[in-house]
Formats: C-alpha cells, structure tokens, sequence
C-alpha cells in the first residue's frame, strides 16, 4: 500500500521549486482575474494559455493551469456576489445567498466566505485525487487494446450524451473532433486521410489550434457583438462587526464537509461538472437546515455549500481523465489536452514514467486551492474586482491578438492561424445551435486511443469483430457504453409512458 | 422558425462535408479508412436525425424556453464586422509587425464596438503591447512577426556595412 503513496511525497520537494511555485501564483492570480470577468471562463483561459506554455516545463505549465482551474472557480463568486452576475456558470448558485448579502450591506464576509469554501472545497478534492488516481491505475493494468477501445468509447458517448441538452447534437459534435483527429498520416500505414494535399496537414491539426479556435474566438466576437462600453459599477466591500468568519468557522464545517463529500463524488462522474455539485450541495444545505426559509435571502450558509461543492469537482473531474484518460468535465478535457502537448500520454504510462509530474499535477491542484487562502482576502479581491471595469469592446481584440501569439508560435505559419479563424467561425456556429463543444475535444484526444486499439484487436485476432467482446470485462464496459447511448431513449420511453397514464386518469 | 431553417442549413452543410470527407478517403486501404469511415457513417445518420427532429420540432424543445427569444447573432452587423476585422488583421500582421496590427486593432475593433474613450483605449492598447514584449517577448522569446519599421531598417543598411548586434 506504502508504494502505491511513496511517489506522491517524492514528487513534492520538485513541486516547491521556486519556477512551479511562480506558475501557481501567477495561474490563481490569472484564473481569479478570468473567473470574476462574466463571459470568460477557466476553459478560455487555459485554452488561450496551452500553446503559450509550450515553451515551459511541464510541471510550471500544469502548475499555471491548475492555478487558472482553482482561481476561475472561486473568481466567477466575485461578480456573482457584488453584481448578481455570475462569473462562472457554476456560480449562479452562488448568486442565490451572496447578491442578497451584498445588498445587505456584507459583501466583504460574503467574499470571505466564497474565498474560504472555495480553498477548503478544492484542498478536499485534490486530496481525493492523490487518494483515489493510484489505486485506479492499478486496475488498469488489467484492461488490454480492446477495454482501452471500449473505455475511449464509454467516455465519448457519456460526454457526447449527457453533456448538452440534445444528445443527437452531442454525438455529431463527438464525430466532428474524431474526424478532425483523423486527419493527417495514418500511423499505421503511412497514408494520407483527409489532407487534400496539403502539406500543412500532413502531420494532422495541432490540437491546440482547434482548442484555441473553438474556445477562444466565439466568446471573443461575441464580446464585441454585446459591445458592452460600459464597465461594471461594484458596491461596497462592507461587513458587520458580527460577520467574523473566525467566530463562525464551526457553523460552517458540517457545510463544508457534505459539500465537498458531494462535489468529489459528482466530479468523478462523467460530464456532470462544478453548476450540478453546486446545485446539489446548495439543496442538501438546505434540506438539512433548521431554517431553509432563510435560503435564497442571504444565508452565509448557501454561499459556504455552493462554493465549497463547485470547488470539490475540480480536482475530483481530473481522476478518469489521468487514470483512463476520460475526462470528467469540459475543462478537465482541455487540461487533459494541455498534458497531451506536454508529451504525457494519460493511464498507467504517465504514473509509471512520469510520477513527478503527475503526482507533482495533484499537489499542485491542492497548493492553488491553499493559495486562495492568501491570495483571494479582502483587498486583493478587491483589486481583482477592479478588473470588471475593463470594459469588453477593448477586452475582446486583446483576447484575439493573444490567441495569434500562441497558434504563430507553433511553426511561424499563417496556415494555422487561418485554419483557427476557420475553426472560430465553425465554434460560433455550432455555439449558437447549441452543440457542446467538450465533445470535439474528446473525440481528438480519445480519437487516436479509440482507432489506435480497434485496429489492434482486430489485428491480433485476424480480423474477428466478436473479439472486442472476449472478456468479462469488455462486455462490462461494452454494455454500459451502450446503456449510456440508449439513455435519451429510456427517458423518452419514459416520458410517453407517463403521458399515456396521466390521459386516462385526465379523463 | 429562425432557429430550425439554421439547424436544417448547419446540417446539410454537415452531410455536405460527410460526403466531401468519403469521397477523400475512397482511394485509401481498407485498414486505413475503416475507422474515419465508421465514424462519418455515425455522423451523417446523426445528423439526418437532428435534421427530422428539427422538421418536427423536437430540437426545438429540447432547448426549453430559452429557445423562443433566440436570434443567432445579437447584432448581426457587429458580428460580421467584428470577424472581418480580425480577418484584416490577420492580413496586415506579417506585413505590419505583430504590436503595430494588434495595436491598431485593439483601436479599431474597440471603436467599431462604439467604445468612445481614447484615452483608457490607448493607454490599454499600450499596457497590453508593453505586457505582451515582456512576457511573449522577452521573457518566453516566442516568434512573433517582425515591425515593417524594423525590416524597413535593416534594407536600408547598404550592403557590405556590418551590424553590430
């Protein structure tokens, strides 16, 4: 058992070195910054930043992303609370308790609180993530090219299915990242597939140009679509004599336990996400108050539950991605994304070979979440929520020349910076007709995985398609791939089942 | 009705690159294109399907409420030109200089969007100039396109002249 834990202590003293430490301390102050700006979100942030670490070790560029992760999540309470805007989709329910304290006159112990849930939620979750990822990879050990195809598909068709609001637009989505991965040289055979003879193309499509032109661009036009010229007016950071977290903290540790308890769990979960385990945490607070009346009009309580609960799944979201390499949210994809860049292939290869990177990853998630203790207080919240003057007219064109410097920096060719255009374009559209992004991303990442072991397993076994299913195993994973698929069906079943038993008794 | 004619457009320009995509892979081995083949099978059948749901409604409920006041662009006018200006920025970037385009940029797209304050709008154009040389610049040292002045320079230099760096 000692074994299994020994590398994560091993990998601490590399994570204290002063380069990776600047990168959290730049990664939270720059995820705060993101997060506490409405309409930017951690996923732009680190989308915009992958191709701009390429550069960096490793360790510093994970540290940065970790950082962006953790900060974004606890900066989308900074509007959430002063302005009733939320930051982050998961802070809306941040917004329910926060905003009515504002008003109150106790936004200043409303940040707190957010601050404090949010380090507390987050240190919970990445200390699950040491606990959990090294026993998994064990497991792993046993799964051979066809569970390694089954896995790829049980995580495409959970994030294509569950993650939108219409499946049939989740799995076209999930086609469309499995065919841009497609193209380029066929390992296997040297072929060209998809390039039409391009020579830019040969090597494929960088994954950072598809990030950055899906995630980055849309959000940017549309900035300049709102042309809001008008900064945002904040009220004051005031708080009562009574509202000392110190003399609180012990009303607030039954609300921080069971929220991280229920934001770790929905994280590990496939294509949940921090608004689901902020939703729930908020409803169990109150479920088990003694006054859930005073929910929704300014209890500390709501905004301790939907923070700490939103900042649990972070972490919580990285244990499939680095064990199997299926991620558990959109922005969990992207960091996955950005540990492909970096060369580090996902499962038990990137425990096995690079244990201080991955562990060093984990001890990171947990030191960003501790750094929100120092570096999210009064005043630099304060300073942070000076940024939401910036007004967006004058945010959107810098967001877009920073996109320019990290895909020109890939080759110095103005072929990829016109493909992301492109790629900008095709995200705004897909954007405006609902299709969930994260599964282009994870069709690209696991879209090589998937292949890759399907052509094995057939050529193993002579070309026999009964082989993906050889084993227990595989048949488990197969058949809850295809439970997964046949979800919206079942819900439809479901539905038309309840309106033919309701007509009769409407009768 | 906005949203379904965009949908049934977004999906036969999907079957249309489906088709397109097929016919590329045609010439290949049969080991080569059986799985893109797969999946593009996958896509046009999905597609086809958010295509009928869309004639019968059902995309459209899937979206709930949110759906009846849905324009696909706020201001049609600002998208487009929004795009175009960073279609002609990406034009003019190599030719320019990386911080000459992005600086006049910033201004344009800015003043495009009816942001009327030059004097934050410039004093932010230069801190993001100024932070973009440190960090990219200097301190990373990534390739960015050279200024047409500093080009402009080192012509004029007649030829057999050392520079001295």
């Amino acid at each position: 058992m000692l074994d299994l834990f020994l590398p994560i202590l091993h990998a601490l003293p590399v994570v204290l070195e002063w380069p990776n430490i600047l990168g959290m301390v730049v990664g939270v102050l720059t995820g705060m910054i993101v997060g506490s700006l409405p309409g930017l979100t951690a996923t732009l942030a680190i989308a915009v930043l992958i191709p701009l670490t390429f550069s960096l070790q490793p360790l510093v560029a994970l540290g940065l992303m970790a950082g962006i992760y953790n900060g974004a999540m606890y900066g989308g309470a900074i509007p959430a609370i002063l302005l009733n805007i939320p930051g982050t989709p998961p802070s809306i329910v941040t917004t329910f308790d926060g905003y009515p304290m504002a008003q109150e006159g106790r936004a200043g112990y409303a940040l707190k609180i957010a601050c404090w849930s949010s380090a507390i939620g987050g240190a919970f979750s990445a200390v699950s993530l040491m606990l959990f990822a090294p026993p998994l990879v064990k497991v792993t050990l046993l799964f051979g090219p066809a569970e390694y195809f089954w896995v790829a598909i049980f995580g495409m068709s959970t994030i294509a299915i569950l993650l939108g609001k219409d499946p049939v637009k989740g799995i076209i989505a999930g086609c469309i990242g499995l065919i841009l991965g497609s193209v380029g040289s066929d390992v296997m055979t040297g072929h060209q597939r998809l390039t039409w003879d391009q020579k830019y193309l040969i090597d494929g499509i960088n994954l950072l140009i598809i990030l950055t032109g899906l995630y980055a661009i849309p959000p940017a036009i549309r900035m300049i679509e709102k042309g809001v010229v008008r900064g945002y007016q904040l009220s004051d950071f005031k708080s009562r004599p009574e509202d000392s977290l110190s003399r609180n903290f012990w009303s607030f540790v039954p609300t921080w336990l069971r929220s991280s308890a229920i934001g770790i769990w929905v994280g590990i979960l496939p294509a949940t996400g921090g608004s689901m385990a902020a939703f729930i945490a908020y409803n169990e607070t109150k479920r088990v108050s003694k006054e859930p009346e005073s929910f929704g009009k300014g209890n500390p309580l709501g905004i301790a539950a939907a923070e700490c609960g939103n900042n649990a799944d972070n972490a919580a979201a990285m244990i499939p991605a680095l064990v199997l390499g299926v991620p558990g949210s959109g922005v969990s994809a992207v960091i996955l994304a950005g540990l492909l860049v970096h060369g580090l292939q996902p499962g038990p290869q990137l425990f096995r070979d690079t244990p201080d990177i991955v562990f060093g990853f984990m001890w990171q998630m947990l030191l960003t979440s501790l750094l929100l203790f120092t570096l999210g207080g009064n005043v630099a919240t304060r300073v942070f929520a000076q940024v939401m003057r910036l007004p967006q007219p004058v945010l959107a064109p810098m967001i877009l020349c920073l996109t320019f410097v990290g895909i020109y920096a890939l080759s110095s060719s103005m072929f990829n910076v016109w493909l992301m255009f492109g790629l900008g374009i095709f995200g705004y559209l897909l954007n405006r007709l609902h299709f969930p992004l994260a599964p282009i991303v994870l069709g690209l990442i696991l879209g090589d995985m998937a292949e890759h072991n399907l052509r094995l397993t057939l050529l193993i076994n002579q070309g026999d398609w009964w082989s993906l299913l050889h084993n227990p195993l595989s048949m488990l994973l197969a058949g809850l791939s295809l439970l997964i698929m046949s979800l919206p069906l079942i819900g439809m079943l479901r539905r038309k089942l309840a309106g033919t038993a309701e007509t009769p008794a409407a009768h | 009705m906005r949203y379904k004619i965009t949908e049934l457009v977004v999906g036969t320009l999907l079957l249309l690159a489906t088709l397109f995509a097929w016919q590329n892979l045609s010439g290949l081995p049969e080991d080569a294109k059986l799985f893109p083949e797969m999946v593009l099978t996958v896509m046009a059948v999905a597609t086809v399907i958010m295509m009928i749901r869309s004639l019968t409604g059902a995309s459209q409920r899937a979206q709930g409420a949110e759906i009846e006041t849905w324009h696909f662009s706020i201001n049609p006018k600002r998208m487009v030109g929004g795009l175009a200006l960073f279609a002609g920025y990406l034009l003019i970037v190599e030719t320019l200089g990386y911080y000459t385009a992005s600086a006049l940029f910033i201004i344009v797209a800015a003043a495009f969007a009816e942001y009327r304050s030059w004097r934050a709008l410039l004093a932010a154009t230069l801190a993001f100039c100024i932070f973009v040389y440190a960090v990219f610049g200097l301190l990373f040292n990534r390739p960015l396109p050279e200024e047409f002045f500093q080009s402009a320079t080192v012509m004029s230099v007649p030829a057999g002249d050392v520079i001295h760096a």
